[in-house]
């Protein structure tokens, strides 16, 4: 399954390695739009398996099934647009993996793509719910969080979305 | 062989792979090492309200937001990078407090025309003195100051992002405020006002962050006042048209014509409108500086024909200036209100009031055109195209200022 077969119409097989030890493999002009992939490529590290250590199987799933999407000629605007709006519809949590994936890999448009959709999930939410996503503990003394709340009462106002998702 | 295998990957993304929303433990796992350039990229994405909020999150957060220069830079940025806002004030319904509106957030997108009403506290001072008559009179940096007309020795300077006011007084003689800007060496604003005595005028400077107003020393020989308009601001100093010499009423002051005040040593100079002279008040009138690219622009409504040529300062010490833009109003290829408006205009002397060009960005300059409306001129393709007012029940009529403006986080004391 690793090998880098070469075809009649010259087509490329890269086999990318998840943090699981689960192997894919994957045209490598589809590969390519990750530029980190790109890069190791054009040093030629891509002979045997490219190992990502830091994308679990789910996330490197997702991330194939995208850079398949937006590469192949057959796909049509109107079907990556809503593949696209399938996608960030996915869980914030796997969002954000996948976001962070797309950092490591280089893949500007996932990048771009997750990050709108991590601020848009989380732009009605309360600093409570933000911290919760983020998995962030306030280091704020009970008296700075009163002060922070003052400075602009204004931006606390409104129907705020308590919702962890 | 590889493309099976890929197929069954996909099959398996709804089977095995479920979206649903995971134990806490795993967020920690997953979120600790998210890093700040990621962070700072959805905080970046955030409206501002959100973006506030989020300072609430955890001092490392607030870091990032508040006190961290790079988000106030990356804000600058943005708003340079994209087009500066369209501000309304709207006069009509000034007695129930002011009525600010933030048009054209969405101007490139073809489909609709973004605009909404600014959120202002109602506890803020240019809500409760709305019985001052209080006149949107500059926008800088993201700072509004509104000139209150009743006691005309009170300003109140106000952002609307983080909802700072600030009201400044003075004891001064009688004059005009010629700027509200933002010196870049020191990051503060300021305000410059000339005082008038007979023939005379003195220049003073205000340091929102210091509250003093301070006498320029290079202002006791200075007599000359400038327009109402916005300053210019390129190369470290402000312009603006000159209007008049205090010492010499009926001399025009072509050689003079535009005045300039230096932000670092805080010296006001002249320079002459490039051009023939014109010797003219009434011209002078309908003269206005801009800022094109980094470069001064210098643009003249030619009054008898519509038409307004536009200059660039290509070399600013050397002064040397390029026509480079000619836009005629009467073309009714490109104006489809030409018409119209001549008609208008010919029944009255008084054009200068009537047509203001108020900014250009993106090789496109902004016009209002009293009775008309907003559009946009693009300068190479000699193009136009109206911006549409927000809806209001009774219309817009005559009594609104278009101001340019951009979100900024600027702190103004």
């Amino acid at each position: 399954m690793a090998e880098a077969s070469s075809s009649i119409t010259e087509k490329f097989f890269l086999t990318l390695k998840s943090s699981d030890g689960d192997e894919f493999v994957l045209e490598e002009s589809i590969a390519i739009q990750s530029i980190t992939i790109k890069n190791m490529v054009e040093d030629g590290c891509s002979s045997s398996v490219i190992p990502l250590s830091k994308v679990d199987t789910e996330t490197l799933i997702k991330v194939i099934e995208y850079m398949k999407m937006h590469s192949s000629t057959s796909s049509n605007e109107e079907e990556i647009e809503n593949f696209d709006k399938k996608f960030v519809s996915n869980s914030i949590n796997t969002i954000l993996n996948i976001l962070e994936a797309a950092n490591f890999l280089d893949i500007n448009n996932l990048l771009e793509l997750c990050a709108e959709a991590v601020a848009n999930r989380i732009k009605n939410k309360t600093p409570e719910a933000v911290r919760k996503i983020f998995n962030i503990t306030s280091d704020f003394t009970p008296e700075e969080e009163a002060e922070i709340r003052n400075e602009t009462p204004w931006a606390f106002e409104g129907n705020l979305d308590h919702s962890l998702d | 062989m590889a493309l099976e295998c890929f197929t069954w990957t996909t099959e398996l993304l709804g089977s095995l792979f479920p979206a649903i929303w995971k134990g806490e433990e795993e967020i920690t796992e997953t979120f600790e090492r998210l890093p700040d350039c990621l962070i700072i990229d959805i905080l970046s994405r955030l409206p501002t309200y959100s973006l506030l909020r989020c300072r609430w999150v955890c001092r490392h957060w607030r870091a990032l937001v508040s006190s961290h220069d790079y988000f106030i830079t990356l804000y600058d940025d943005l708003s340079r990078a994209s087009r500066p806002l369209i501000l309304l004030q709207d006069y009509l319904t000034i007695k129930h407090g002011q009525d600010l509106y933030v048009v054209g957030e969405n101007l490139n997108n073809k489909k609709k025309v973004a605009f909404k009403q600014l959120y202002l506290r109602p506890e803020l001072m240019i809500n409760k003195y709305w019985d001052h008559q209080l006149v949107l009179t500059y926008s800088c940096q993201g700072v509004l100051l509104f000139g209150d007309l009743k006691w005309q020795s009170t300003y109140y300077a106000f952002n609307p992002i983080t909802q700072e006011e600030v009201a400044v007084q003075h004891t001064l003689h009688p004059g005009y405020l010629c700027a509200l800007y933002f010196c870049p060496y020191t990051r503060q604003f300021r305000l410059l006002y000339a005082q008038v005595r007979g023939s005379c005028c003195q220049y003073f400077v205000y340091i929102f962050r210091k509250w003093t107003w301070r006498k320029i020393r290079s202002s006791s020989s200075f007599n000359f006042l400038s327009s109402g308009d916005t300053p210019a601001v390129v190369s470290g100093a402000l312009h603006w048209i000159m209007d008049h010499d205090l010492e010499k009423k009926d001399i025009p002051p072509c050689a003079n014509g535009i005045m300039v005040f230096r932000m670092d040593k805080e010296e006001l100079s002249t320079i002459p409108h490039p051009g023939s002279m014109c010797n003219s008040k009434r011209r002078h009138r309908t003269m206005t500086l801009l800022v094109k690219d980094d470069s001064l622009c210098f643009c003249n409504l030619l009054i008898s024909n519509y038409v307004v040529d536009i200059w660039i300062l290509k070399v600013y010490e050397m002064r040397i200036w390029i026509k480079r833009y000619n836009i005629d109003l009467c073309d009714e290829r490109i104006f489809p209100f030409s018409l119209y408006f001549m008609e208008i205009s010919s029944l009255t002397s008084d054009i200068c009031g009537r047509i203001k060009l108020l900014n250009i960005q993106e090789g496109e300059l902004l016009l209002h055109l009293l009775g008309q409306g907003l559009f946009l001129y693009n300068l190479d393709h000699r193009t136009v195209k109206r911006i549409e007012l927000p809806p209001r029940q009774s219309g817009w009529g005559l009594w609104y200022t278009p101001m340019p403006y951009m979100k900024s986080f600027l702190a103004i004391a």
